[in-house]
């Protein structure tokens, strides 16, 4: 605690008037020479205590009155980030002067007033003294060099900064204040401006002293939350940057946000170390000043969590179910009306909520859709319902819905006879009515059957169709395979040895995220195997083949407990799964790799030996099984649960094909518009053409607020790859294909010029926690943070001025209150010891009143009364003194 | 005693309040006097009087001169006259000259042109009495005090007695400590029996001693007045500055106080002190008169007088039994 005026401190030595008063007034004592002491005596012995008692407290009060009013006039001043708490510095002063009280109303008792007397003067040194450091360490603190500053201004745009408060969004809040901030500025100080959202935008990179320009920039219509979490580090680093930019010496950041703690990511301590750090590169470490806005306490709100699909892999064969979690992340139970699935912007259903959500948890409700029409689908689901924030009542997902993923199968022993072949159970497994594919014609025509009103039949006769196609090839004619790309997965079954050609494609393949099922059997060489390595040397197998275990009267059984792979979460979680009856009778030991962190052992066998093992090899996977997928190694192809394992390991292998549409913020989206590519949105003719043919300059983006950017596109060997990396906003994209690609590059039918991705909210934002002074403390650690109240602190702060309160109005207060206590206190104990009433004491019934005895008297000395005054006779003699006692 | 040049000092006890009006004072302090007292004072010994008392049966050796022949006459029997026999009352006044008494204040009554000390009060009381019984032929006695008897003077009714008597008064001036009760008793044993005890005094000391001592007053058959003198400001303490208290008795004593703190205190001490010599006087038929000497001495006797007058006069009546104690 400091204070402004400390001259008027010196006031305080007139707490020392009422005590000079008061002795003053002891020591002008009047002498009486008295007879009665014996009464004096005794009443002096009841009421000393008493009569001390109440010296004290009056005269303490009083010296407490005139250093309040002392101390209001010094103006005493807390600083927001007290040094020396208030609670010694004001206490240590005002105690002074109830000590000094004390001692003047106990000053006969000698040791008690100089115990006073010094208790005094000690405590006025050290409120001065710990006012004094204060005051210096508060300078320190807060001064700047003084000259102009460099300011990064941070706009929290999350998607709680919607949230209505009082009326007034506190995005809108934000803006009001930041308006304010500049104005406030001096004209010398350069400032920038960054919108917080998940992924910080610069809208003012270079801290700029045009400050008509800031402000055109801050009454920009555009300017809008953007939604999902503020990336608090995010944002201080490109505060950080743009500060590096500015060409003053003072560097300050000031962040208005609404305080809520999921962006500030407490927990990830390396991450703010290096904020830190980049802070302490400037030229000088900038301070951060955090105007927190208020939020409501009661928030009414329900959003949309996530929105999830049943398999990862979607294509036209069969539907697949649509989960919509519903959150309620307000603070009172609620049932929103209706959760509405529109496919690319068709309301496909609608489903109503059964029960009341309550705070905190989440609903899920499910839905089934058969995408018809292979390509890219718009999925959004919409949350009908009234509450505080809109932006979580709807979400967007995109879904590339495949026609086909079409495998490669490479038979090692290849047979005439049917099922002897290595790969016959596997391609009676992954399409079992060896259905030809469909042509693309047949694909429109069947798709335009179904619009005009198909028939259950028609429909049955659809999903029978297999999304998975199987090309066989035996292992001697590998060679003529000329593009794996057309493959998602490729299957090498029995193969004796690897020709080094087909190896080396096949690892590029997997590189780029192409999927490879490894099946050694009776035939493989391990040595061939073994040495399969890339040209730097790395090795592609996920294990080494040791030896061939041939156990036919021993079959080993599969250690359930082991089962960790993706293919067998459907397996090992359903109750009629029969996985748990596979008998092996021939196996390949491998012996995998455990320190490497690319691999890992997915099931084994109860011998502990492997069973199941992957290698994450670039983008993609290579699986290797320890035994053939035919009856002789085993009585897998035998089993209920042989079909869905293989599928669900198709799909596991095809996954890092498939782009992903759905991106976190900040993330890149890229995707590969391929000629002949299972996983390509779209469908390239062979012949090539050059970027500006194709119009790769032209590519746009529309931006979820409606803005449109310009993005990246590129012209490889197998198509066209195009990518946007500055997803910082959530929500819906859609890429503006040039038109000259469009004519070549087909989707579906409603999607045909667009192609869209969403970048995903973070819902956790719509749980409103604030920052606590905990958080805050620890924030400390890294950054120099201050935390305003109101604006006012903040342009004091901004001002290098030294944020506070002023206290003067309490201590006036204080002072009103000692003024009415003095008053009471007097006014009691005159009541108490009857200062103003003439004592009497009257002697018994005979006392009568004065003027009737002296009459009486009169008549008895024969004194006429009316004579009395005029006779000349001294009236001393007959008249008695004032009004007294009489007999 | 006309000429008030040639009036010796001890005299002026008796004149203070009559030199402005001497003659008119004089007159009418007796004519209250007579009122009370009216010149007899009944004996407690029976014989032969002008007042008749009751008739006994005659018994051999009586003298017949007081047989009672018209009760003879009317019922054949043979009784005596008796009469009170009518004596000289025999007071004693007991004037205290302890330290406490030289309290002046400022409240009390001008005499003289000056302010009267309780002492100076009391005597000029005491002289008063003096002169008026001994204007009626009782004898009158005195006993100064103060730690212990300063003298004592036996009650003679001479009219010259009154000048020994307003002497010593005179020359009795006030100083050291009192300690009442055991000189009340010591006075008691001294003073013969069936006398009247004048007491003027403050009465500082213990109450229930002195009530005892008084006490020892009435065993011995005397009739006791009590003058209570004390000064206004003992009264209603009136002090309104920081005040040191010199204790008039004892030089050492001293109290710094500020008397508006305990005044309400004080007065309830010495109103319950007066009260319980009150009280103990109303139990023991001792009359008690409350003087201030902000009030002149005069107008209080003079009422007292008046009221015990009447009182006399109610209880007298024509029974035999006197006003005071029987």
């Amino acid at each position: 605690m400091t204070f402004v005026v400390p001259i008027m401190l010196a006031g305080l030595a007139a707490i020392a008037v009422p005590v000079i008063i008061h002795l003053l007034n002891r020591s002008k004592t009047q002498t009486v020479h008295w007879g009665a002491m014996q009464f004096l005596a005794a009443s002096i012995a009841t009421r000393q205590r008493r009569i001390l008692l109440e010296e004290v407290i009056l005269l303490a009060l009083r010296c407490l009155l005139i250093a309040l009013v002392v101390l209001a006039m010094a103006r005493p001043f807390l600083p927001s980030e007290a040094g020396v708490p208030w609670l010694f510095v004001l206490p240590a002063l005002l105690g002074a002067a109830i000590a000094l009280g004390i001692a003047a109303a106990m000053w006969a008792y000698r040791r008690v007033r100089w115990m006073m007397l010094g208790l005094t003067i000690g405590l006025i040194a050290l409120g001065l003294l710990l006012s004094g450091i204060e005051k210096w360490m508060q300078t320190k603190r807060w001064a700047s060099d003084g000259g102009e500053t460099d300011i990064a201004l941070i706009l929290d745009a999350s998607g709680s900064m919607t949230l209505a408060h009082e009326e007034e969004s506190n995005f809108a809040r934000a803006l009001e204040e930041a308006r304010k901030l500049v104005d406030a500025a001096r004209p010398g100080d350069a400032i920038s401006l960054i919108l917080a959202g998940p992924v910080p935008v610069m809208h003012i990179g270079r801290p700029t002293a045009d400050h008509e320009e800031i402000r055109e920039q801050l009454d920009d219509e555009t300017l809008a939350p953007v939604g999902g979490s503020c990336g608090v580090l995010e944002a201080v680093n490109a505060a950080a940057a743009s500060l590096r930019t500015g060409r003053n010496a003072n560097k300050k950041i000031i962040f208005i946000g609404d305080g809520q703690s999921l962006g500030w990511r407490l927990d990830r301590d390396v991450q703010w170390q290096f904020v830190s750090d980049t802070l302490d590169a400037l030229p000088t470490k900038p301070k951060i000043y955090y105007l927190q806005l208020p939020v409501p306490e009661q928030i009414d709100n329900t959003g949309i969590q996530d929105v999830t699909f049943s398999r990862r892999i979607i294509g036209v064969d069969r539907p697949v179910k649509i989960d919509v979690k519903i959150v309620n992340s307000g603070s009172e139970p609620r049932r929103p009306k209706t959760v509405q699935l529109f496919i690319d912007g068709t309301n496909a259903a609608t489903d109503t909520m059964a029960a009341e959500i309550l705070s905190g948890s989440a609903e899920t409700l499910q839905f089934s859709h058969h995408f018809r029409v292979p390509g890219v689908h718009v999925v959004k689901a919409v949350l009908e319902t009234e509450d505080d924030m809109i932006w979580d009542d709807s979400a967007y997902r995109v879904v590339h819905v495949l026609d086909h993923v079409p495998v490669l199968i490479v038979d090692g022993a290849p047979s005439e006879r049917s099922l002897k072949g290595a790969s016959a159970f596997i391609e009676l497994a992954l399409n079992p009515s060896f259905e030809r594919r469909l042509t693309m014609t047949e694909r429109v025509f069947a798709f335009l059957r179904r619009r005009d009103k198909d028939s259950d039949e028609e429909e049955k006769a659809e999903t029978a169709k297999n999304l998975v196609t199987t090309e066989v090839v035996p292992a001697e004619e590998i060679d003529s395979i000329e593009d794996l790309d057309r493959y998602a997965v490729i299957i090498l079954a029995n193969v004796p040895r690897l020709p080094e050609s087909f190896t080396t494609r096949l690892a590029d393949y997997t590189r780029a995220g192409g999927g490879v099922l490894v099946v050694p059997g009776s035939r493989s060489e391990p040595d061939s195997y073994n040495e399969w390595r890339t040209p730097a040397g790395e090795l592609i197998l996920p294990a080494t083949l040791t030896s061939r275990e041939i156990t036919p009267k021993d079959p080993q059984l599969l250690d359930m407990e082991s089962l960790s792979h993706p293919a067998f979460q459907l397996l090992v979680t359903r109750e009629h799964a029969d996985i748990d009856d596979t008998l092996v009778s021939a196996y390949w030991s491998l012996e995998a790799d455990e320190s490497d962190r690319a691999v890992r052992v997915g099931g084994a066998l109860r011998n502990g030996d492997p069973f199941i093992v992957e290698r994450e090899f670039g983008n993609g996977y290579i699986v290797m099984l320890a035994t053939m997928l035919d009856r002789r190694d085993a009585n897998l192809p035998s089993l209920k649960s042989f079909l869905p394992f293989l599928h669900e390991l198709i799909y596991h292998l095809a996954d890092p094909m498939m782009a992903e549409y759905n991106v976190r913020p900040g993330t890149e989206f890229r995707v590969q518009i391929a000629a002949d590519n299972p996983a390509s949105p779209g469908v390239l003719p062979e012949e090539k053409d050059t970027d500006e043919e194709i119009g790769i300059d032209q590519l746009r983006v529309e931006l979820p607020s409606g803005r449109i950017r310009p993005a990246d596109g590129i012209v490889t060997n197998d198509g066209v790859r195009i990518r946007y990396a500055a997803t910082h906003e959530p929500g819906l994209y859609q890429f503006l294909l040039p038109t000259n690609l469009v004519p070549l590059y087909v989707t579906n039918l409603t999607y045909a010029t667009n192609l869209p991705f969403t970048v995903v909210d973070d819902v956790s934002e719509s749980f409103i926690t604030q920052l606590t002074e905990t958080d805050y403390h620890a924030l400390k650690d890294y950054v120099d943070i201050f935390t305003a109240e109101s604006f006012e602190e903040l342009t004091t702060a901004v001002s290098d001025d030294i944020p506070g309160e002023e206290l003067w109005k309490y201590l006036v207060v204080g002072a009103l209150i000692c003024l009415l206590g003095e008053l009471a206190m007097s006014r009691w104990i005159s009541i108490k010891r009857r200062y103003h009433e003439p004592q009497t004491i009257r002697f018994g019934p005979q006392a009568s009143e004065a003027e009737d005895f002296r009459q009486h008297a009169e008549v008895l000395l024969g004194i006429s009364p009316p004579s009395r005054g005029g006779n000349g006779q001294p009236a001393t003699a007959k008249e008695p003194a004032r009004e007294t006692a009489g007999v | 005693m006309v000429d008030g040049a040639n009036i010796p000092d001890y005299m002026r006890l008796l004149d203070a309040e009559a030199l402005g009006r001497i003659g008119h004072h004089e007159f009418a302090a007796r004519g209250v006097v007579e009122g009370f007292i009216t010149g007899h004072h009944r004996s407690p010994y029976k014989g032969l009087s002008a007042e008749f008392a009751e008739h006994r049966e005659y018994a051999p050796g009586d003298d017949i001169r007081n047989l009672d022949w018209r009760v003879f006459g009317r019922s054949d029997r043979y009784f005596i006259k008796q009469y009170i026999e009518e004596t000289n009352l025999r007071a004693t006044i007991l004037l205290d000259a302890s330290g406490s008494m030289r309290y002046q204040g400022t409240r009390a009554a001008p005499r003289d042109g000056r302010l009267l000390t309780k002492y100076e009060y009391a005597s000029r009381t005491a002289a008063l009495m003096a002169h008026l019984l001994i204007n009626q032929q009782d004898a009158v006695g005195l006993v100064t005090y103060d730690t212990a008897i300063r003298r004592y003077i036996p009650a003679r009714s001479r009219p010259s007695h009154l000048r020994i008597l307003l002497q010593e008064m005179h020359d009795a001036q006030p100083g050291e400590e009192t300690d009442l009760a055991p000189i009340f008793h010591d006075i008691a044993e001294k003073v013969p029996r069936r006398g009247l005890i004048l007491i003027m005094s403050d009465l500082f000391g213990d109450a229930d001693a002195i009530i005892e001592a008084l006490h020892h007053f009435r065993h011995r058959k005397h009739d006791v007045i009590v003058f209570h003198v004390m000064a206004e400001e003992e009264l209603t303490f009136p002090f309104d500055r920081w005040s040191t208290f010199f204790d008039l008795e004892v030089d050492e004593n001293r109290i710094q106080v500020d008397p508006r703190a305990i005044r309400s205190a004080y007065v309830a001490e010495v109103e319950g002190f007066i009260n319980k010599i009150r009280a103990g006087c109303g139990q023991l038929v001792i009359d008690y008169v409350q003087m201030t000497t902000a009030t002149p001495f005069d107008v209080v006797l003079a009422n007292y007088l008046s009221r015990r007058h009447a009182l006399t006069a109610i209880s007298r009546g024509p029974g035999m039994r006197a006003a005071g104690p029987s």
